[in-house]
Order: C-alpha cells, then sequence, then structure tokens
C-alpha cells in the first residue's frame, strides 16, 4: 500500500515537470519542449499504472489533478516569484481539503471486490 | 460560435480521452499487461495533444475546467462501473472540491 502512494507521488512529480515544460513551450513554441512534455506525460501514466493497483483509480486520479494544479501554483510562487492571490491560497486550501475528503472516502472493502473482480 | 463549440469538443474529448486513458492503466495491472499499459500511454498523449488544439481557440482556464470536470468524475464513475471501486458520500465532496481547486486555480 505505502509502495503504491510513492508511485502516485512519482506520478504527480513527473506531471508538473511536463506541465511546466509545456508552460514554457507554450510561450516560445519549442518542439524540444512539447518533447519534453510528452515523455514526462507517459512516464507519469507508467508510475500511475503501478499506483492504481492498490489505490481505487478515481482516487488516484482525483489526487493526481489537484496536487498538479496545486503544486503548479506553488511552483510559479517559488520558482518565478509570482505573488499568492487570495484567489489562488483559496483553491489551494479547496485542493487540500479535496484530497483529504478523496482519501477518507474510499471504500476499502469495495476496492478489494473490485481487484478480485479483475 | 461554431468556431467556439469545435474546440469546445476539443476539449470534452480530450477528458474522454484522459478517462479512458485512466482505465486502461488500471486494467494493465501495473504495467504486468504491457498492452493496457502502451494503450493508456497513447490514450493519454492524444488526450494531451486534443487539448493543445483546443487551446488554440479558448481560454486554457476553461479548457483544463472541462478537462478537470470529465476526467474527475468520469473516472470515478467508471471506476465504480468497471471495477467496483466504490467511493463514500464524503470522497464524492472530495472530488467536488478538488475539480472547484481546479477551476479556482486555472481562473485565478
Amino acid at each position: 500500500m505505502r509502495v503504491a502512494w510513492l508511485f502516485l507521488a512519482l506520478a504527480i512529480a513527473t506531471e508538473v515537470a511536463g506541465l511546466t515544460a509545456m508552460k514554457a513551450a507554450s510561450a516560445s513554441g519549442s518542439y524540444a519542449g512539447h518533447a519534453i512534455m510528452y515523455a514526462s506525460i507517459a512516464l507519469s501514466y507508467v508510475f500511475l499504472a503501478r499506483a492504481v493497483k492498490t489505490i481505487s483509480v478515481g482516487v488516484a486520479y482525483a489526487i493526481w489533478e489537484g496536487s498538479g494544479v496545486a503544486l503548479i501554483t506553488l511552483v510559479s510562487v517559488f520558482v518565478f516569484g509570482h505573488a499568492l492571490s487570495g484567489r489562488e491560497m483559496l483553491g489551494l486550501s479547496m485542493a487540500i481539503v479535496g484530497i483529504l475528503l478523496v482519501n477518507a472516502g474510499e471504500a476499502p472493502e469495495e476496492e478489494a471486490a473490485g481487484e478480485a473482480a479483475r | 460560435m461554431s468556431a467556439n463549440s469545435f474546440y469546445f469538443a476539443f476539449a470534452v474529448m480530450a477528458g474522454v480521452l484522459d478517462v479512458a486513458a485512466n482505465l486502461a492503466s488500471t486494467k494493465s495491472n501495473g504495467f504486468a499487461r504491457r498492452g493496457w499499459g502502451v494503450l493508456s500511454i497513447l490514450l493519454v498523449l492524444a488526450a494531451f495533444a486534443l487539448l493543445a488544439e483546443a487551446v488554440k481557440g479558448m481560454e486554457l482556464a476553461i479548457a483544463y475546467a472541462v478537462l478537470g470536470a470529465t476526467g474527475i468524475f468520469g473516472t470515478a464513475i467508471c471506476g465504480r462501473l468497471f471495477f467496483g471501486q466504490k467511493l463514500k458520500p464524503v470522497g464524492w465532496l472530495g472530488l467536488s472540491l478538488v475539480f472547484g481547486a481546479v477551476l479556482v486555480l486555472h481562473t485565478a
């Protein structure tokens, strides 16, 4: 179970790398930026596939998406020196609370049943 | 107007492909079944290619909102339908908050 969360964290890290590359590429229009983006996203899905062996796919994807957007915002704050607006603080809090609730909402017995059905 | 809905359709299709990629990824059993694993990667790359097309004609924020809504709720619903992975009501509340966060952060 713990290994699955590690894989999910790796999937999120590679996704954030890919989205950062996309942001840079859309500004400069470079092919290298797009190539890095597609490679990162592909790698991210390899990790995601490992994570969803034990974590419900709906839960894993929501966490992947939510953490991705939250981390991209933090990257723009810490790397690009962007000042955090009230709206962004609200968004970040929503992402954190949402992810905690999604985690709390995972029904373990049903997950086991799903595993067996596969 | 017809041009707008054309790009909007690209964003929706990107979301649908994203959901399909997640399902294939689950099917791959952690890449043990290579075919499903490769299919999931191809699907997600296609989803991003469509997203890149969509943002040529619409706001990135709106494209992401569409992708987020389709992806987050579509994956949870399909996970339940195809793999019996149920979510408690508090989990659905969490999904709505995560979707809200995607909306708020991309339009901030």
